[in-house]
């Protein structure tokens, strides 16, 4: 594979034989490569252009030192990224808000979930904890 | 540096003096190579948010490749792996110090920080600085180094160290010296979802096409030639397209670890997958002409 030349520097050769080695590389190489372009292009095929489908899901409740933690997951099943992503949590009392509290997630893929926590002074399980994606930008 | 019991080729380096030349090699290869990442504020935080599993595996990986690459690329290949790994342990230490040393520097590192964030900061740029400076201890070197420094030319009749093997490692080498340096960055994961398809399949062909031009077809120095009786797809299939699934690869798992990905989905993932592996083809391409 390596020779000489007349500078004395070293050149590298591809020769036409080649160990079967090389060649299986090549072909699974090849075929990845090859799937990796099928797959993005069954993804355009299926309209890639969505928009951000946001959800809310409530993990866990517990009380903290100085409060209450709501830990919840968001997922966006839709086909299109979203970016400064505010979520917004509101403990109500029959129809009176008691506490609102909000967070911002910095992206949530497409496909994807992120996972965060609200925290609140009045006690959730009193009330009912209200979270939801309030809203969010295009990357 | 790389021998103090003996080195046939005249140069002597068993004098104390080369050592400290050597060392002074280590430290520039590692500022070279690690001052963007020292400098780059996703990178401290990472220091103390990093997933602790993946940074004990990002260190602990770090050993066998300091080896690897102490093996192929050091000076000489008459020594045996004990002194590739002293070497690779120096340059690991060359790594910890530069990285505890310039973080200090830059006021980044104070005493009343937890000892577990000051580690972890040293620790995640310590890698990237130990592989520049094992980098730095071959390669700023090269100037003195004459012709019995070439493998070939040491008369042992031996094949050129560059395997197939040692060509696929070099790439990796390369595309993860770009990866790592990247992979902590936003703006990594931003370009992916601003991507379109189409854009994502334009990068993949840029990246293999510019792999391959890079080495084949603009002959740098100590480029690769195709022989005559050789279709050019030859050198397509076992070379550049192997070396662009090692720098999809390494940038998926740099950007594991450095927790770009967590609760991605598999499309999103694909993106920035192949966002990371453009960078990472130009290294690993540049790596082949380089080391």
């Amino acid at each position: 594979m390596a020779q000489t030349n007349k500078q004395g520097t070293k050149t590298r050769v591809v020769d036409r034989d080649a160990h079967w080695i090389e060649w299986l590389t090549g072909a699974v190489s090849a075929a990845l490569v090859a799937g990796m372009i099928g797959w993005i292009g069954y993804e355009a095929a299926t309209g890639s252009e969505g928009q951000p489908e946001l959800s809310t899901r409530i993990v866990h409740q517990e009380k903290t030192g100085a409060g209450y933690r709501v830990t919840f997951l968001i997922e966006n099943a839709g086909k299109r990224t979203a970016s400064a992503v505010v979520v917004q949590g509101e403990i109500k009392d029959g129809d009176r808000v008691v506490e609102t509290s909000e967070v911002t997630f910095d992206y949530v893929p497409a496909n994807s979930s992120a996972s965060g926590a609200l925290l609140f002074r009045s006690d959730p399980e009193a009330g009912r904890p209200e979270i939801r994606p309030a809203g969010y930008s295009d990357p | 540096m790389r021998s103090k019991n003996g080195n046939q080729d005249g140069r002597d380096s068993s004098r104390p003096g080369n050592f400290v030349v050597g060392l002074g090699r280590g430290i520039g290869g590692a500022l070279l190579f690690a001052l963007p990442m020292q400098m780059t504020m996703e990178m401290w935080e990472l220091g103390s948010t990093i997933d602790r599993t993946r940074l004990f595996l990002l260190l602990v990986l770090a050993i066998p490749l300091l080896v690897g690459i102490a093996h192929r690329i050091g000076f000489e290949k008459t020594f045996g792996w004990r002194d590739d790994i002293r070497d690779s342990m120096i340059a690991y230490g060359i790594g910890i110090l530069t990285s505890a040393i310039l973080l200090s520097l830059f006021s980044l590192l104070t005493p009343d920080m937890p000892a577990s964030e000051i580690l972890g900061k040293i620790a995640l740029q310590a890698v990237p600085a130990s592989i520049g400076a094992m980098l730095g201890r071959s390669q700023l070197g090269r100037g003195d180094a004459d012709d019995s420094d070439d493998p070939d030319a040491d008369g042992d009749g031996a094949p050129d160290d560059r395997g197939y093997g040692s060509e696929l490692f070099l790439m990796a080498v390369g595309a993860l010296f770009l990866s790592l340096n990247m992979a902590p960055t936003e703006e990594m994961i931003l370009i992916s979802y601003k991507m379109t398809s189409l854009h994502a399949v334009a990068m993949i062909l840029l990246s293999i096409g510019l792999m391959h031009g890079f080495v084949y077809a603009v002959s740098f120095k100590g480029g690769h030639e195709i022989s005559a009786d050789t279709p050019g797809w030859h050198a397509l299939i076992r070379f550049t397209l192997p070396g662009y699934i090692i720098a999809l690869a390494i940038s998926l798992y740099a950007l594991w670890t450095f927790g770009r990905l967590d609760g991605t989905g598999l499309t999103p993932t694909i993106m920035a997958m192949i966002v990371l592996a453009f960078p990472g083809a130009i290294g690993a391409a540049a790596a082949r002409l380089i080391l």
